[in-house]
């Protein structure tokens, strides 16, 4: 630190008090200088640290809540148009999730803790346990774990490999269980910062599902 | 004379090692013990269907598994852990802690017949994927992919968008259906987590069973290592015949050695000599090896419980011996107190014995065994004592009588009026037992169990959690063939089905409900639309949903295939999960098969019987626990009738032997009130009757008191001395030993015990007053 203040200080003394020779050698301690500056420079918003997974759950962990329109797209292979749902996301740190769908009709699924609420036109409410249907649980923590910033529990169901940069990554989950990936083959999430925008959920079979999200919170 | 007295003792001593050896040889090469009780009841009549139910009722090899302690997360661990190496044992045919995974081949079978199996199929009716009902499947389908979380699998629906596959595996978990977390069975409080095993070993396989249980003790260990806290609760027939099983050899154990020890000490006490002790143990040794060989040469193994009964009933192999020690004099040779004393012994034995031949004409296997092992080791025992032992004993050679003296005179003193007092108070406690008109027969098996209170209470627990049958009702259908005897089965169900409806009881598991016999199968089939109908009513239902047109040729296809194929048969499905759960339910025997329904939750008993005994010959109920209570009346009547021939052979062998009826009297009283005394006893004390084991320990008074009233009847005044204090020391030493077994908490080592142990009290006072009373030299 010491070093690059008296390379700063010692251009500007120069340039002051300049003889012929000295102007190569000042350019020379600015351009080093500005070379030990850019990664500051360039990279800000992050306080100085660099970008991984890490920061950017905790990143995301500051999020305390959000509330959300979402648009999902399925592409089945059955079927001969895709399924569109629309509704609204709701979160709440760290364990609160709720998919409230609108259309085509109204229904929805919840989880608080280890509580799991599914309301179907067919069936009323129902309340469940998470544990007793370890499939959705695992799916459900793929997004639950990315929103809270819970790290240790994405890396118990998933291997994640982070890409892009704080302003545009992308986090693509393959689930660790063989059970679980002999029928989800991977979870794809990216976003902006610490806004969530969109979750794809590749099946092995070929069905294919985009979900976006809009917040309308800011 | 001393010479050839030398060298006939030395030839005797060879003859006899020489038998040992051979028999000792024979022992460890040939004898083999059966711990399987299969052998011990009869094939057939009475006890037929219960033995089928309790050599192969799936009941019967039942284990129930609770894991509790630790925190919830491990206990859904090691269940999951625990029923995968257990699955690897190869000792189980089914280990099931949760959902039932099946390999991929199995699974594969299943689904490409499912249009023959699945129960659904039946209800449909006449008609089924007509469009009503493809469209109903087909719009509940397409919720299913537009649900918010779809986790269902979607590559399934275009072969079957009917979800017939699910069917049929749910229809596999049976009536089993307990509580889910973490995708293993838990029970309702989550308190514990749930698994059971059907062991491949046959109910009354006790040794392999053992085996099998310990084996989970074991894998448990194993897999819980280093997670502190969790503890396994076993429960089911096997494990109560397990810990049965182990009870009573520890039991066994400790009170063999400690009436090892007390036997010993009374005879350091009357003799103090340690050669005594050496020498007595002799004649017994040689009748137990005797006894072994003869009985498992005969029948070809020796059943454990033969073993263990034969042993107690040879303790009266220890009085003989004795007998001589008691009457050696210091002025006499061994082989004079021989001719003395074996006249006496000769005809005991031989009464004793025939007692005993009454039972090897039972029609009970086990009693039978009995009859040749006490028969054997008491012959062998009499002839090591008349011709071995004195070959033993050093010439001369005399042991201290300790504690003889003048009070046995006074003791010896003919005292009438006690006599006429002993018999009145005879008939009177005969008198009052009759009048009091007790419980006779206990023929509760669950009586002799010694099964504690607790254990029960944990049996309950898990059985109601896991939904398992309780072994206590069953039907059993018998038909020529497999096939036959599955359309009986399905005919029983839909009348089990309208007594389950009344609420006679909770439920039923039978083979035709996992495997429906062929003529339902073609049934189904036949039923099947054909192709074009189908398309036809396919697209009918399709219309105006979005799936792709074609979407479902695989459904069209294996529909197709499945109005040709052959019907799945018991041969297709042996090996797997299914064919597990359906070969404990359906089998062959002998000539005829065999399919068995447990019935769960019976609630009106006498009516289900009643509705039963109604129908045709080839069905039959059986209620366990009123079957082995016949079986207990049966062993218990064939026991008595037994006994009382064997009272009649013994008295007339006595008339022949003795040739004088007063003699005959004096011996056969005292044994006759003793009975009767022994009998009033035993009723007072055990509130609940008597069974078996007190007829058998019955017999042994009988020897025993056969013995004492003939020494006391023959003995001379100057004899008489050495008679008290040999039948002294033989009633002490008995009554010790058989005084512990009464006091265990054993139930049948109880029996025995009491009535040894009073038997052989009554015996000594009766034969010691009464004998020498009636033998009195008339003036």
């Amino acid at each position: 630190m010491t070093a690059w203040s008296a390379t700063v200080n010692r251009p500007l003394r120069d340039i002051s008090g300049m003889r012929s020779g000295a102007l190569p050698r000042a350019a020379f301690s600015v351009l080093l200088s500005l070379v030990l500056l850019a990664p500051i420079v360039l990279t800000g918003g992050t306080g100085g640290e660099k970008f991984s997974l890490e920061t950017l759950m905790r990143a995301l962990a500051d999020v305390r809540g959000i509330d959300a329109a979402f648009r999902e797209i399925r592409e089945v292979g059955i079927l001969n148009e895709p399924v569109i749902l629309t509704g609204i996301l709701r979160y709440r740190a760290p364990d609160y999730v709720k998919k409230q769908v609108l259309l085509p009709r109204r229904e929805s699924i919840e989880i608080n803790a280890e509580e799991l609420y599914i309301d179907t036109p067919e069936t009323g409410q129902r309340r469940l346990r998470l544990d007793d249907y370890p499939a959705i649980a695992v799916l459900v923590e793929s997004f639950r774990a990315t929103l809270a910033g819970d790290l240790d529990s994405l890396r118990r169901y998933y291997r994640t490999t982070l890409t892009g940069t704080f302003d545009n990554w992308r986090l693509r989950l393959r689930p660790i269980d063989e059970a679980m990936a002999e029928q989800v083959k991977a979870v794809a999430i990216s976003g902006r910062q610490a806004r969530v925008l969109s979750i794809t959920t590749l099946e092995t079979g070929g069905a294919r599902s985009v979900m976006t999200i809009t917040p309308t919170n800011s | 004379m001393s010479h050839m007295h030398a060298t006939n003792r030395s030839i005797t001593l060879l003859i006899w090692l020489a038998a040992i050896f051979v028999c000792a040889w024979l022992a460890a090469t040939q004898v083999t013990v059966s711990t399987d009780l299969d052998a011990f009841i009869p094939a057939d009549g009475v006890a037929a269907d219960l033995l089928s139910e309790l050599r192969e009722g799936p009941a019967q090899r039942l284990i129930l598994m609770g894991i509790a302690g630790s925190t919830e997360q491990a206990r859904a661990a090691i269940s999951a852990d625990l029923s995968a190496r257990l699955a690897n044992t190869g000792l189980f045919t089914r280990v099931a802690n949760g959902e039932n995974l099946m390999k991929a081949g199995e699974q594969r079978l299943l689904f490409s017949h499912r249009y023959m199996l699945s129960p659904r199929m039946g209800a449909r009716g006449d008609v089924p994927f007509d469009a009503e009902s493809l469209r109903e499947a087909l719009e509940a389908r397409l919720q299913e992919l537009r649900s918010p979380v779809p986790v269902t699998d979607s590559s399934g629906l275009t072969a079957d968008p009917t979800r017939e596959f699910y069917a049929v595996l749910h229809a596999l978990s049976g009536g089993e259906r307990p509580a889910t977390r973490r995708g293993v069975w838990f029970s309702r409080d989550g308190a514990r987590a749930l698994m059971l095993a059907e062991t491949k070993a046959a109910g009354l396989d006790l040794g392999a069973q053992d085996k099998a249980v310990k084996t989970i003790e074991t894998t448990f260990a194993d897999v819980t290592g280093k997670r502190h806290g969790a503890r396994l609760e076993l429960s089911g027939a096997p494990v109560f015949a397990t810990a049965s099983q182990d009870t009573i050899r520890s039991t066994v154990t400790r009170l063999s050695t400690a009436a090892s020890v007390a036997t010993a000490l009374i005879l350091l006490l009357a003799y103090r000599s340690g050669l005594v002790l050496l020498l007595a143990t002799v004649p017994l040794a040689s009748a137990m090896l005797v006894a072994v060989v003869t009985a498992s040469l005969m029948f070809g193994e020796i059943f454990g419980i033969t073993l263990a009964f034969g042993m107690t009933l040879l303790g009266v192999a220890m009085d003989y011996p004795v007998h001589v020690f008691s009457h050696r004099r210091r002025d006499e040779a061994v082989d004079g107190t021989l001719r003395r004393v074996w006249p006496v012994l000769r005809l005991g034995v031989i009464s004793t014995a025939l007692g005993y031949t009454a039972m090897v004409t039972a029609d009970l296997p086990g009693l039978k065994q009995l009859g040749v092992f006490a028969i054997a080791g008491l012959l062998t025992a009499a002839a090591v004592t008349r011709w071995v032992l004195p070959a033993l004993l050093p010439a001369g050679w005399t042991p201290t009588h300790a504690g003889a003296g003048a009070w046995m005179d006074r003791l010896l003193k003919p005292r009438p009026w006690l006599a006429l007092w002993l018999v009145t108070a005879c008939v009177a406690i005969l008198i009052v037992t009759l009048r009091s008109d007790p419980v006779l027969w206990e023929d509760e098996l669950a009586s002799l169990s010694p099964i504690p209170a607790a254990a029960l209470a944990v049996d309950k627990e898990l059985r109601s959690g896991l939904g398992a049958p309780e072994p206590g009702y069953l039907a059993i259908i018998t038909a020529p063939d497999a096939q036959t005897a599955l359309v009986r089965s399905e005919w029983l169900a839909t009348r089990l089905e309208h007594m389950t409806d009344r609420g006679l009881l909770q439920g039923f598991d039978m083979a035709a409900r996992y495997l429906p016999s062929a003529r339902t199968q073609r049934a189904r089939q036949a039923a099947l639309p054909p192709p074009d109908k189908l398309r036809a009513d396919l697209e009918r239902s399709q219309a105006g949903l979005p799936f792709k047109p074609g979407a479902f040729e695989p459904f069209l296809r294996d529909v197709q295939r499945a109005r040709t194929a052959a019907p799945l048969g018991l041969k297709d499905i042996a090996g797997g999960a299914l064919g597990a759960r359906v070969e404990s339910l359906i089998f062959a025997r002998g000539n005829e098969w065999v399919a068995l329904a447990p019935l769960s939750g019976v609630n009106n008993g006498k009516v289900v019987a009643a509705w039963f005994a109604e129908r045709q010959a080839w069905v039959r109920y059986v209620d366990l626990k009123a079957a082995t209570g016949n079986l207990m009346a049966h062993f218990r009547d064939t026991g008595l009738n037994r006994f009382a021939w064997g009272a009649v052979l013994i008295v007339a062998l006595l008339a022949a032997g003795l040739r004088d009826w007063r003699m005959v009297i004096a011996s056969v009283e005292p044994v006759a009130l003793a009975v009767v005394v022994t009998v009033c006893a035993l009723l007072a004390l055990e509130r609940d009757g008597l069974t078996l084991f007190h007829i058998v320990s019955l017999l042994l008074v009988v020897g025993i008191c056969i013995d004492y009233s003939l020494f006391f009847s023959h003995a001379g005044l100057e004899g008489r001395r050495h008679t008290l204090h040999a039948v002294l020391v033989c009633g002490a030493s008995t009554l010790v030993v058989f005084a512990m077994l009464a006091m265990s908490s054993i139930p049948v080592l109880r029996a025995i015990g009491l009535t040894v142990g009073i038997g052989v009290s009554a015996s000594f006072l009766l034969a010691l007053v009464l004998a020498p009373q009636l033998t009195r030299p008339r003036p």
